[in-house]
């Protein structure tokens, strides 16, 4: 090689570098935590991840067209798939995650895809490609939400680096410090979304395991509880603002303390909320859904997956009629695994 | 992987180490005497007839530009492997890149230049000044026209390189700089504007290792990346001799061939290209953008070649007219 000369170099310096430099990492949380790191149901049993190590690759029909896409998150495979809507067919597969979960998209189309053991969240462009990467260094970064009206950023950590309560952090737009924000009651933090006036909507559990929907109001420095009444919620699921109402729209994957989703409609009045309406979703087959960690509404739609380790049919994604829910009327079964965040980008046909 | 690259250069040279660690400063010119390493392509400094730039009419033609060591810019027509000009006005020219007007950029690592020539021409258009550092290798993002420069710390191994983006290829540069890439040596964008930037540092005269930094088109992150190394070693421990993009992939250039990257969400390396005999930094041909290079050039030794592309393998042209040790190669479209 022509450089070999460039070897020759005095070990000293860079020896002193060595030994000199240094940094601090935070201790790693235990086998124990790192098992309620998952925003379903099913953390903690099911198999063991079996991660695509393949390259990215996304369908040349995404560039061309402007495609409305359904990204899935799939933490068994640690991909991301981006589905067509409404076809379902696979148009890309992005890999290199360690365990992708909730995802949400601003409004070029955009997605956020949060790494919950890489602890970054990702932006990629409606093409699937890297556009951003922000770096987590509070928390288990778990779902995100973003705001039209300030360009925020939330992003849900399902609990602290040492294992303790969650929390929100909050990008500002093209900033790389969040603002982290709490509600004292509140101890793990799973979906959020925004209301039309930069109001941040988040569930979680309590502690002891119990349901919790709390608000962030704009400006605010820290959040509240918001109380519930008219159905029981008993694990959460998505939050989000309806397309087509001033409903709050909450997951629950254990609806009716079952192995069922449905979705709630709820209406927000200060630190109070009342369920008005409830969404059932079923499987192609029929029968109650397994889990849809995380759905996203639009269109008179509702598109996720079915994370289906209930039996012995495989995982789903799928679109369901909004708000009568039943049978989808779409549905590829070919594909995920473990389903858990989705986002939609692009605008519908 | 770090505390196993810090454990094996400790374990090399652990009784030295405990002598002068926190001692010695991570750079300057305290401790002991240091010896002084060639910089890259020295031989430029035996070159003592500087003649003049020349160049024969190369309108609507395809050209390749190649950088010697004897300070000496060749310019071939790409297809007819004829030399149409030289280039002359160099004290150490090294790596080169051309724009989507087939303007080339020729960095000077001696003088700290980066020369722009319009296709064909025979004087520079203008001279940047990068004096402040080494520079050595240099690519332009084709959506952009940013122009990207990979710099050598200036006056030896002791000084910090760095990555230097001049938006739109004018004004003041932005640099992006590194402990690990302590000394960039090769740089590249992909047809979106994102890039890949490489570096090495030197743990002892016996050991280095590569790095690599990404920075997407939109966000303009500087990040150390890891490129799965070709063996198993878990990381390279060789410099590399270039960077580029073929079209679909990232491409590193090893001895003998190019190892093919997809960069997203993390590095896979998805294969490889052998390219017999390459040792200096492979330029692509590439007449459709949106597809994948059909030719490659590299070289050593006194040679330039050809191959197909990627079908690889032995080259089939060999180019030797005018050459001396060369080194930096682009290829300049039609005009």
């Amino acid at each position: 090689m022509r450089r070999a000369v460039m070897m020759r170099f005095a070990a000293l310096a860079a020896l002193a570098l060595a030994a000199c430099a240094g940094g601090t990492t935070p201790a790693p949380i235990g086998p124990a935590a790192l098992a309620r790191l998952s925003t379903s149901v099913a953390a903690g049993w099911p198999a063991a991840p079996h991660p695509d190590r393949g390259p990215t690759w996304i369908s040349p029909e995404v560039e061309a067209k402007k495609t409305q896409l359904l990204f899935v998150s799939d933490s068994y495979a640690d991909v991301v798939y981006m589905y067509a809507v409404p076809s379902l067919k696979v148009m890309g597969t992005i890999t290199g995650f360690q365990q992708p979960q909730g995802e949400c998209s601003d409004s070029k189309g955009d997605v956020w895809i949060t790494d919950t053991n890489a602890q970054k969240i990702y932006e990629v462009s409606h093409a699937g490609r890297l556009l951003n990467t922000l770096s987590d260094g509070d928390g288990y970064p778990v779902a995100c939400a973003w705001d039209a009206k300030s360009g925020n950023l939330a992003v849900m950590n399902i609990f602290n680096l040492l294992g303790e309560h969650g929390e929100v952090i909050v990008y500002p737009p093209g900033s790389k410090q969040p603002t982290t924000y709490v509600n004292s009651h509140q101890y793990y933090y799973d979906f959020g979304g925004y209301d039309g006036s930069g109001d941040l909507l988040f569930d979680g559990r309590s502690e002891g395991g119990a349901f919790m929907l709390s608000e962030l109001p704009a400006g605010a420095k820290s959040a509240e509880t918001i109380k519930v009444s008219g159905a029981r919620i008993y694990f959460p699921g998505m939050v989000q603002m309806s397309t087509a109402s001033s409903d709050v729209l909450v997951g629950d994957q254990e609806c009716g303390n079952a192995s069922a989703a449905c979705i709630y409609q709820l209406t927000v009045s200060g630190t109070t909320a009342k369920v008005t309406g409830t969404a059932k979703l079923e499987s192609g087959m029929g029968g109650a859904v397994c889990d849809l960690v995380q759905g996203v509404e639009a269109n008179g739609e509702i598109a996720g997956s079915d994370w289906e380790f209930c039996g012995y049919t495989p995982s789903t994604t799928d679109l369901w009629a909004y708000p009568s829910g039943g049978k989808p009327s779409a549905e590829n079964d070919s594909t995920d695994t473990q389903p858990v965040g989705t986002a939609l980008s692009g605008e519908a046909k | 992987m770090r505390a196993s690259r810090w454990a094996y250069a400790l374990g090399y040279f652990v009784i030295v180490a405990l002598l002068v660690a926190c001692v010695a400063p991570p750079s300057g010119t305290g401790g002991a005497a240091v010896p002084y390493v060639a910089a890259p392509n020295a031989a430029a400094a035996r070159r003592t007839l500087r003649p003049h730039s020349w160049m024969k009419l190369a309108v609507n033609q395809e050209l390749l530009y190649v950088s010697n060591a004897n300070g000496i810019v060749n310019v071939y027509r790409y297809w007819q492997r004829d030399l149409v000009g030289e280039l002359t006005d160099f004290t150490q020219p090294e790596g080169e890149c051309a724009d989507a007007k087939g303007d080339v950029y020729i960095t000077d690592y001696s003088t700290g230049d980066i020369d722009e020539y319009a296709h064909g021409g025979k004087t520079a258009l203008r001279v940047i000044d990068e004096s402040g550092y080494n520079p050595y290798a240099c690519a332009i993002d084709p959506k952009t026209g940013d122009l990207a420069v990979a710099n050598y710390g200036k006056g030896g191994y002791y000084t910090q390189g760095s990555l230097a983006i001049y938006a739109h290829a004018k004004g003041n540069p932005t640099y992006y700089s590194s402990k690990d890439l302590y000394h960039m040596n090769g740089v590249a964008y992909d047809n979106y504007g994102d890039l890949l930037a490489t570096g090495f540092y030197l743990y002892s005269d016996e050991y280095l290792e590569t790095y690599f930094a990404y920075v997407p088109a939109k966000s303009k992150d500087f990040q150390e990346i890891s490129l799965p190394p070709p063996d198993s070693s878990g990381w390279y421990e060789t410099e590399v001799s270039g960077l580029g993009w073929d079209g679909e992939y990232w491409t590193v250039d090893l001895y003998d061939a190019v190892y093919q990257y997809s960069i997203n969400i993390k590095p896979e390396l998805v294969g490889s290209v052998k390219l017999d005999a390459a040792e200096i930094p492979v330029a692509f041909y590439n007449p459709n953008p949106k597809k994948q290079a059909t030719q490659a050039v590299s070289g050593s030794g006194n040679d330039v070649y050809y191959w197909k592309y990627p079908a690889g393998g032995e080259p089939y042209v060999t180019l030797t007219h005018g050459l001396d040790k060369p080194f930096g190669i682009a290829i300049s479209g039609r005009k």
